[in-house]
């Protein structure tokens, strides 16, 4: 450990539209280690996919734009790089899976095509290499009989497939850290844990680090390290997956635990957080959750309070944290 | 009661967000797209045209000083100040000839694309609605219609009518022009019945008309406007191509495709007879299609986002 | 133990596919194959199981808004598959559905006040002031401001969509609703609050649910008996705690055990399954599920298992159990 492949600071993504500026990340840092999985949280609105595309410099320009903040990745800003640096980068050292594998596969090409064309792209192997290392790829993430498979075309897949075809593109070139926005909320449960497993089983294999995205907690729990709850833009509390459970210090991060129902427990009421994801224009000026806390004061609605270490890597981002005594069943 | 304090938070939260439609958000964007606005207010001036015509035109556009009052001199005017654009072979004045004749196109655009609307909404909704062996029949004479080249078509139609004129040109236009709405309207209706929310008024117990008319037809509304405007501009043109070649509007009537059939003769000697109709023409269908076009940018989902 | 109110027996709703050069019907899609239950009043009953097991193809042929194959469907003891156009229509008055995507679901052209008014209308219920007080009261009812009569779909979140899908269904005073996976579309935070909702008006109104879903923890937070669909087939049938606690169908089993918990203290044993959901075009024969099944015998590929009452009201199919 203390390997850091990335590190994120303070980093700003805004979209200017017709209707203003829209803050959608402004100011969140976090970093990941090799062989960890950081597990990124939210409801939408909350910023977590901007941030993955930012770090792969997906931001659709116009109307968004990287205004500030660094991207560092393994000592390197990768704000400071060229687009074609960048495309040396995405999906060799760093690539993403996303969350609709019926969509994220070009329909025309067969899966070896498109596992092979970044092997050609990043490795510089031959045709025939690719095809060999494709078929190899496509048995590491389990589907069988390869040899033919990869001859098939991403229509001829179930969603379970396809996804794990995008999970072999993806770590064909052996990145060295792998985002995954929402990559198992299109699938059904059994397909779910299938895909989970593996993306255990890879990152123990190759020491991959993982951003994992996702709004479902009980992902989290399952497969993330650390974890950091992402609310307006901002991460409003990061620690390591245990604590964020049995000791949360957020009322967001409260509040989300306690608004799922429990498959074991019988509670016969939710305690849903009051109100909704504001738009992204009317988010409150002081801390962005204010309006849907239970303890707001006057000081929450007016000042934005900072990210505060607790204990050893447990940050939150609210100014009644000691004074709290959240419970999360 | 059972409404929870946290539910009226919400209620009272959206309560700023800011009142919005689609016609104004498409009208918002239409605003910022120039050639569409040019279009509009040629479009404008053209209506306006129509409507004041009595009151804009210096002359009566049937007075013929020639052939009344044998003022044979008046035949072939070049421009002056009383006859701004000249006077034609008929000593009548250019200038009001085409401004009335803006009428004249105009009223052929629209009433061929409510023809055209009329067949094509009802055909293009039952097929797309209904499926099956109806959608079959229906495509089948879609496909036939849109086979034939669209003027030669409407050549065809005029070409039966035993005394051409002015009323044969409607529905000679709104023959040739329904298939392409029906098509459209079956397209669209196709996908939308698959919406959920017209499955939702099934199960309210709603009857095939009210989820056609409720549901169905004002959500395709974006498509057909679009179709219809770019409609009323072929169809102008198509007027005055058949009026020209003798089988549409008949003489006296002051419409711009006969100016140019009357103009035929002195295109070396006198140009000016076929320039300011043919110049009409071109303005009044230019603004048309960058109207429609600016409209199809703004209402087109596929070309949103 | 409460009456009946829905009753079906064996099921069946098949879809032609037409396919090859020449239109000609070849296969046929058993989206729902048979399925027997009982429907109790004022319970909720979840519906659960993955994509494609015919859970929401169920809840339509429930409905009527598609034809059954075979089977009946007796509501309050009449078979609503028998019901002529007009005898459907007073159906309507009985039955409702909320849907799964609360922005397909609602008319964008219309009004809020239209909306939940339509029903009102078609049934001809009620009219001008009369329908716009009945309106303001179901808006009031789920808890939106009832002002918001006049406004239109786009301008609300999807919760609050959500929740005009459920004034609209409760309009006509149904008392059996069919929700079509109806908070899966929404943020966590809001699930939790259009779940509350629907768990008072259940109380408050007497109603049956029949609940749809593919969130099991969801389905057992508001459900009293769940079924477990696989394959166009219910593989068990159970008071929610008897079938989450003491699971008999192996299939129910790993489903259970693939759902993540919120607790990384929890660590269970997990039965991964192999392989996808079959094809419904050509089903695997016997016991459909045989294919993924980790304790699969000879038998379960020839015969297709009784779905039978293993324990006091809990059904289970499957050969491996008795």
């Amino acid at each position: 450990m203390g390997d850091t492949i990335l590190e994120v600071n303070d980093l700003q993504t805004y979209f200017f539209t017709s209707k203003g500026t829209v803050k959608a990340v402004d100011g969140v840092s976090f970093s990941i280690e090799k062989g960890q999985t950081l597990g990124v949280v939210g409801e939408s609105g909350s910023g977590k996919s901007v941030t993955a595309s930012s770090i792969m410099q997906l931001i659709p320009n116009p109307p968004g734009e990287i205004v500030g903040g660094e991207i560092n990745f393994k000592g390197q800003n990768l704000l400071n790089k060229s687009i074609d640096q960048i495309r040396k980068i995405r999906g060799n050292e760093i690539s993403m899976i996303f969350q609709e594998p019926m969509t994220s596969l070009n329909p025309v090409y067969t899966v070896g095509d498109q596992i092979s064309e970044v092997l050609r792209l990043h490795q510089g192997l031959n045709k025939q290499q690719a095809l060999e290392k494709a078929v190899v790829m496509l048995e590491k993430v389990g589907i069988p009989s390869p040899e033919q498979r990869v001859h098939e075309h991403p229509h001829q897949m179930s969603g379970g497939m396809r996804q794990r075809v995008m999970i072999a593109i993806a770590l064909a070139c052996n990145p060295e850290l792998l985002i995954a926005d929402e990559p198992t909320t299109a699938l059904d449960v059994t397909i779910q844990a299938q895909i989970l497993e593996l993306m255990q089983e890879l990152k123990d294999e190759f020491e991959t680090a993982i951003m994992l995205i996702t709004h479902d907690l009980g992902v989290i729990a399952e497969v993330a390290d650390e974890v950091a709850v992402m609310y307006g833009g901002r991460v409003v509390e990061k620690t390591d997956v245990m604590t964020l459970f049995k000791n949360p210090q957020h009322p967001y991060t409260a509040g989300l635990i306690n608004s799922i129902p429990k498959l074991k427990a019988d509670t016969n009421r939710l305690e849903p957080i009051k109100g909704i994801v504001p738009d992204p224009f009317s988010f409150p000026n002081g801390c962005k959750f204010a309006n849907r806390c239970d303890y707001a004061v006057d000081k929450c609605q007016r000042y934005e309070p900072q990210l505060e270490e607790l204990d050893s890597g447990h940050i939150v981002r609210c100014w009644k944290h000691d004074s709290l005594n959240l419970k999360a069943e | 009661m059972n409404v929870e304090p946290e539910v009226r938070q919400e209620s009272i939260e959206t309560e700023e967000v800011e009142k919005y439609s689609q016609w104004k958000d498409a009208w918002r964007r239409l605003r910022k797209n120039k050639m569409a606005m040019i279009g509009l207010g040629i479009t404008l001036v053209v209506i306006f045209v129509a409507i004041f015509a009595p009151l804009l035109a210096p002359h009566d556009p049937y007075y013929s000083p020639v052939m009344e009052d044998g003022q044979a001199e008046l035949s072939m005017q070049g421009p002056s100040l009383s006859y701004p654009l000249g006077t034609d072979r008929l000593g009548r004045d250019i200038l009001s000839r085409i401004i009335y004749g803006t009428r004249i196109s105009l009223i052929v655009g629209v009433i061929t694309q409510l023809i055209a609307l009329a067949i094509g909404i009802t055909l293009g909704s039952v097929a797309g609605y209904y499926g099956g062996i109806v959608d079959d029949v229906i495509s089948y004479f879609i496909n036939v219609f849109l086979a034939f080249p669209f003027l030669l078509f409407a050549i065809a139609i005029m070409a039966v009518f035993q005394d051409p004129g002015i009323e044969q040109v409607f529905l000679a236009l709104g023959l040739v022009t329904w298939p392409g709405l029906a098509r459209i309207v079956r397209g669209e209706v196709m996908s939308l019945k698959e919406e959920e929310y017209i499955e939702a008024a099934r199960s309210l117990g709603a009857k095939d008309f009210r989820i056609m008319t409720k549901h169905v037809i004002p959500n395709c509304l974006a498509p057909i406007i679009v179709t219809v405007t770019l409609g009323v501009a072929g169809a102008i043109l198509a007027e005055a191509g058949l009026s020209f070649l003798g089988i549409g509007a008949q003489p006296p009537m002051p419409s711009w495709g006969l100016m140019l059939n009357a103009g035929r003769d002195y295109l070396r000697s006198d140009p000016r007879m076929m320039w300011f109709p043919g110049l009409a023409i071109m303005i009044t269908v230019l603004g048309l299609n960058l109207f429609g076009d600016g409209l199809r940018d703004v209402l087109d989902p596929k070309m949103r986002d | 133990m409460a009456e009946a109110i829905l009753e079906v027996n064996n099921l069946k709703k098949h879809f032609p596919v037409k396919g090859g050069l020449f239109n000609k019907q070849q296969e046929v899609v058993k989206a729902v194959d048979g399925l027997s239950f009982n429907v109790r009043k004022g319970e909720t009953l979840g519906l659960v199981g993955e994509s494609g097991c015919g859970k929401s193809t169920t809840g339509r042929v429930l409905l009527r808004l598609l034809n059954a194959t075979e089977g009946e469907v007796l509501f309050e003891g009449q078979d609503i598959h028998s019901l002529n156009k007009k005898e459907l229509r007073s159906l309507r008055r009985e039955m409702q559905m909320i849907f799964q995507d609360p922005y397909a679901s609602l008319n964008p052209r219309m009004k809020v006040g239209d909306i939940i008014g339509e029903p009102l209308e078609i049934h001809g219920l009620a009219k001008g002031r009369e329908k716009k007080r009945i309106v303001k009261d179901l808006l009031d009812k789920v808890g939106l401001v009832p002002d918001y009569i006049s406004r239109y779909p786009h301008e609300f979140s999807g919760g609050q969509r959500q929740r005009i899908g459920i004034a609209r269904a409760l309009a006509v005073d149904p008392k059996v609703i069919v929700c079509d996976e109806p908070v899966s579309a929404l943020d966590v935070s809001v699930q939790a609050q259009v779940i509350n909702l629907m768990k008072d008006l259940q109380k408050e109104l007497e109603l049956t649910y029949i609940f749809i879903a593919h969130d099991l923890s969801v389905v057992r937070h508001i459900s009293d008996r769940v079924a477990v669909m696989y394959l166009g087939r219910i593989v068990e049938l159970a008071d929610k705690n008897k079938l989450y606690e003491d699971p008999k169908h192996p299939y129910t089993k790993a489903l259970l055990s693939a759902i993540p918990v919120a607790d990384p203290e929890v660590k269970r044993e997990k039965i991964i399954l192999e392989g996808d959901v079959p094809s419904p075009i050509n089903p695997p024969s016997g016991c459909t599920f045989h294919t993924r099944c980790p304790f699969a015998e000879e038998i379960c590929k020839r015969e297709v298992p009784e779905f039978a009452e293993q324990e006091e009201e809990h059904f289970v199919a499957c050969h491996l159990v008795d």
